[in-house]
C-alpha cells in the first residue's frame, strides 16, 4: 500500500486521475478504504466555479465528502472501528476545544476540518485517513451506498431539529432536490402531519410525491399562497423549509409560513444579500433558523435507516466509477432534472 | 333523548332527557361514538370526584344537528370531534398559555354533561371539523391522542431515539405508533397481555415483552444497551412508575403518563436520580394538541381502528367498564345511535 489513485480537480472543470501516495492513519485515525461518495452540490460548485463565496481552490484539491468505506489500518492508539468494518464518515473534524465544540455545536466551530473543503482534500480517493470517532459503523442491513447518503440526510434531520418539528405540524418545503428530498425524509420520520413541495421541475416533484409528500406544487404552474391556503383551509404552514436557495424562495419563505410559524433557510443562494421584507417578519413574529452542516446526528441517522424508518433507496440515479468523477461532477450540475443523486463507486 | 347518567359511586344508567338546545355559540351534535376512558371508571369507583347528575364520557365525535345563531364556522351535518377541556381563558394560567392548567377547567363528560347520550351540545370552540372519510369510531380517538401528544412533546423525543413504553393499552398503543412517527430508531413495550404484545409489534413495536416472565433489563437490555434515552409509563401503578426510573439511560426522560389513584407514592432514589440526572416529567390532558391530534388521524399517520375492540350500545357503560377492568378490552366504544 504505497500509492493510491484519486481525483484531483486543477482548476474549473478540470479534474485528473492521479497517483498519490496513501496517507498515513496519525494517532486516533483510521485509514479508511473508500467505497462509495455522493455528488453534492458544493462539488458541484468547485468543479463549474473553482469556488463558493471565501472558500478558493487555490492548488489542487480532491473534492468528494459524502463517503464511505471499509477500517484497514489503525493509527497508534486506536482500537476501534476494528478493521474490516464498514463505516460511514462524517467528514468534518472539529477542534473539540473551542466554545462550540464544547457546548456540542462543533458545526460552528471555526477550527473545522471538512473534506473537499480548500485546502482540505476530500474522499474522491481510494483511501482517506481521518479520525476513528468520525467513523460510524453502518450495520449489515445499510448498504456503503447509503453510508455515502448519511451525510445529505444529516443535513434534513439537523434542519427538523432546529425547527423543533412537533408530530402533526404542516412542513412546506421549498426545493426538491437532495436536500429537500432528504428533509423530506427527516420530516416524515419525525412525524410531520401533512407536507407540501414546491420545485420548478417536475420530475423532482415526482420523486417528492415517491417519497411520500402530501402534495406537490409548481410555482410555474399556479399561484402558490392560494395554493396553500385551499391544502391548508387558510391556516397556512407551520414550518417552511428553503432548500432551493434562491432570491424568489427566501423572499416567498416569509410570505407563505403561517403567523408565528418558523422557518429554516438551508439553500445557499447563488447571489447575496437576498432582499426580504422585515415588516412581514416582524408582523407576523416568526422564528427564522439557519442550518449550516449538521451536528450530533450522525449515528441517530444510521440508526433510522437501519430501522428502516428512512428508505435512501430512491435517490441515486446514476454511478460511476473514480475513473470518471468529472463527468460524474458534470452530470450532477448540468442534469439536474435526471440527475438527482450521482454516486461515484471505487 | 337517551342518555346514560351519573348516579354517584357505583351507579350509573340510563333516563330520558329533553334533546339539548345550543345557545348562541354552541352546537348540538349527533353521538356516534364516545370512548370508555380509565377517568370514567375512577369516576366511577368514586375515585375521581363528579356531580351525580350528569352524563359522563369525554372522547367522542359525531355530527352536527343544530348551531347557535351567533355559529358560523360549523353548519348541520358537518363531522366533528370534540375536545371535551374547556378552559376559562382569563385566569393566570390560561393568560401564560398553560390553558390546561387553567383555575376554572370545566370538562364535558367530567363536570358538565358529556358523550354517553344520543345527543350533545358543546361550545363550538371545542368542536375540531374531520373528513367524512375518517370514520367518526376513530375520531373517538382524538381526544386520548390529544392527551398523548402532550405527553410526547414533554418527552421531546429526537429521531434516532430508543423508546420504551411501559403498558400497551390504548394509550400505550397510540404512545407506540406516536413514538415511531416521531422518529424513534428503536421502540420497545412492555405488558402482561400477549394480545395486547402482539398489537403493539403490529403497530410499530420492535420487542413486547412480559413483564412477568423476569428481568425485563434483561430481555430489553439488547434494545438499548446504555438504557432507553425516553421511557413513557403508561400504566398509572406506583410499581410500573418506580421501574420507568431505572430503565432510563443517564441524562434520560422519564414521562408519568399513566396516573396513579390519588394518595399513591412512589418510592425513589434521590441519589440514582442525581447520578444519572434524569429528567422525570408529567402531562396533563392535551393543551394545544388537538388539531394536530385530528391531523394525524386524518392523514393516517395513526392508526385507530386496531384498537377498537369492544362496542357497546348506550345502555353498556358499566358492562364496558367491567370489561376494561379485566385488562382484555383495549379500547371500548359507546355507540349512542348504533353502529
Amino acid at each position: 500500500m504505497s500509492s493510491m489513485l484519486a481525483a484531483v480537480l486543477y482548476r474549473p472543470r478540470d479534474v485528473r486521475l492521479e497517483r498519490r501516495p496513501v496517507p498515513d492513519p496519525g494517532a486516533g485515525e483510521v485509514l479508511v478504504r473508500i467505497r462509495a461518495v455522493g455528488v453534492c452540490g458544493s462539488d458541484v460548485h468547485y468543479y463549474a466555479e473553482g469556488r463558493i463565496g471565501r472558500y478558493v481552490i487555490e492548488r489542487p484539491l480532491v473534492l468528494g465528502h459524502e463517503c464511505a468505506g471499509e477500517v484497514v489500518q489503525h493509527g497508534p492508539g486506536v482500537s476501534s472501528p476494528r478493521i474490516g468494518t464498514r463505516v460511514a464518515l462524517e467528514p468534518g473534524a472539529p477542534c473539540r476545544r473551542c466554545r462550540y465544540c464544547q457546548a456540542g455545536r462543533y458545526n460552528l466551530c471555526p477550527q473545522v476540518i471538512f473534506m473537499a473543503t480548500p485546502p482540505v482534500d476530500g474522499a474522491f480517493a481510494e483511501y482517506v485517513a481521518w479520525p476513528a470517532d468520525l467513523a460510524f459503523p453502518l450495520p449489515e442491513n445499510v448498504s456503503l451506498a447509503e453510508g455515502a447518503l448519511i451525510e445529505p440526510l444529516a443535513v434534513g434531520m439537523h434542519a427538523m431539529r432546529r425547527a423543533s418539528l412537533v408530530p402533526g405540524a404542516t412542513l412546506l418545503i421549498q426545493g426538491a432536490g437532495p436536500i429537500g428530498q432528504m428533509t423530506l425524509l427527516a420530516a416524515r420520520a419525525a412525524g410531520a402531519g401533512r407536507i407540501f413541495v414546491t420545485d420548478l421541475d417536475g420530475s423532482r416533484l415526482a420523486v417528492a410525491k415517491n417519497h411520500g409528500a402530501d402534495a406537490v406544487l409548481n410555482p410555474a404552474e399556479g399561484e402558490l399562497y392560494e395554493a396553500l391556503a385551499d391544502l391548508t383551509d387558510g391556516e397556512g404552514v407551520d414550518v417552511v423549509v428553503e432548500a432551493a436557495g434562491s432570491a424568489p424562495t427566501i423572499r416567498q419563505s416569509l410570505e407563505l409560513v403561517r403567523r408565528g410559524g418558523t422557518i429554516v433557510w438551508i439553500g445557499l443562494p447563488a447571489k447575496d444579500p437576498v432582499e426580504v421584507s422585515a415588516l412581514q417578519a416582524i408582523d407576523k413574529e416568526v422564528n427564522v433558523f439557519g442550518v449550516f452542516r449538521y451536528a450530533n446526528v450522525y449515528a441517530d441517522a444510521i440508526r433510522l435507516v437501519a430501522a428502516g424508518r428512512i428508505p435512501l433507496g430512491g435517490l441515486v440515479t446514476h454511478r460511476l466509477p473514480l475513473s470518471r468523477v468529472g463527468e460524474a461532477l458534470a452530470l450532477a450540475g448540468e442534469r439536474k432534472s435526471a440527475a438527482m443523486k450521482v454516486l461515484v463507486e471505487l | 333523548m337517551q342518555a346514560s347518567v351519573y348516579r354517584g359511586p357505583g351507579k350509573i344508567g340510563l333516563e330520558p332527557r329533553g334533546a339539548p338546545r345550543p345557545g348562541p355559540t354552541d352546537l348540538v351534535i349527533q353521538v356516534r361514538a364516545c370512548g370508555l376512558c380509565g377517568t370514567d371508571m375512577h369516576i366511577l369507583e368514586g375515585e375521581f370526584p363528579a356531580a351525580p347528575g350528569i352524563v359522563l364520557g369525554h372522547e367522542f365525535a359525531g355530527v352536527v344537528t343544530e348551531v347557535g345563531a351567533a355559529v358560523t364556522a360549523f353548519k348541520p351535518g358537518d363531522h366533528v370531534a370534540v375536545d371535551p377541556n374547556i378552559a376559562c381563558g382569563l385566569c393566570p394560567a390560561c393568560q401564560r398559555g398553560d390553558v390546561h392548567l387553567c383555575d376554572d377547567l370545566q370538562a364535558l363528560g367530567v363536570t358538565r354533561d358529556g358523550g354517553f347520550a344520543e345527543m350533545a351540545v358543546l361550545p363550538a370552540s371545542q368542536a375540531y371539523r374531520v373528513p367524512e372519510q375518517l370514520s367518526l369510531e376513530a375520531c373517538a380517538l382524538a381526544e386520548p391522542l390529544s392527551c398523548c401528544l402532550h405527553g410526547l412533546d414533554q418527552a421531546g423525543i429526537r429521531t434516532g431515539d430508543r423508546v420504551l413504553v411501559i403498558g400497551a393499552g390504548p394509550i400505550g398503543l397510540l404512545m407506540v405508533q406516536l413514538a415511531r412517527g416521531s422518529g424513534a430508531a428503536v421502540v420497545g413495550v412492555t405488558d402482561p397481555f400477549e394480545a395486547k404484545r402482539a398489537l403493539a409489534r403490529r403497530l410499530g413495536a420492535d420487542r413486547a415483552v412480559d413483564p412477568a416472565g423476569g428481568d425485563v433489563t434483561d430481555r430489553l437490555g439488547d434494545l438499548a444497551p446504555r438504557g432507553f434515552d425516553v421511557v413513557l409509563e403508561c400504566v398509572g401503578r406506583p410499581a410500573t412508575a418506580a421501574q420507568a426510573l431505572g430503565l432510563a439511560r443517564r441524562g434520560g426522560t422519564v414521562v408519568w403518563f399513566g396516573v396513579n389513584p390519588p394518595g399513591a407514592t412512589v418510592p425513589v432514589e434521590p441519589y440514582m436520580i442525581y447520578r444519572n440526572e434524569l429528567t422525570i416529567r408529567a402531562a396533563f390532558v392535551n393543551p394545544h394538541t388537538f388539531a394536530r391530534a385530528v391531523t394525524l388521524l386524518a392523514q393516517r399517520r395513526i392508526q385507530a381502528e386496531p384498537l377498537l375492540s369492544h362496542r357497546f350500545p348506550l345502555g353498556g357503560v358499566a358492562e364496558g367498564i367491567a370489561m376494561m377492568k379485566t385488562g382484555q378490552a383495549v379500547k371500548a366504544l359507546v355507540l349512542p345511535n348504533g353502529g
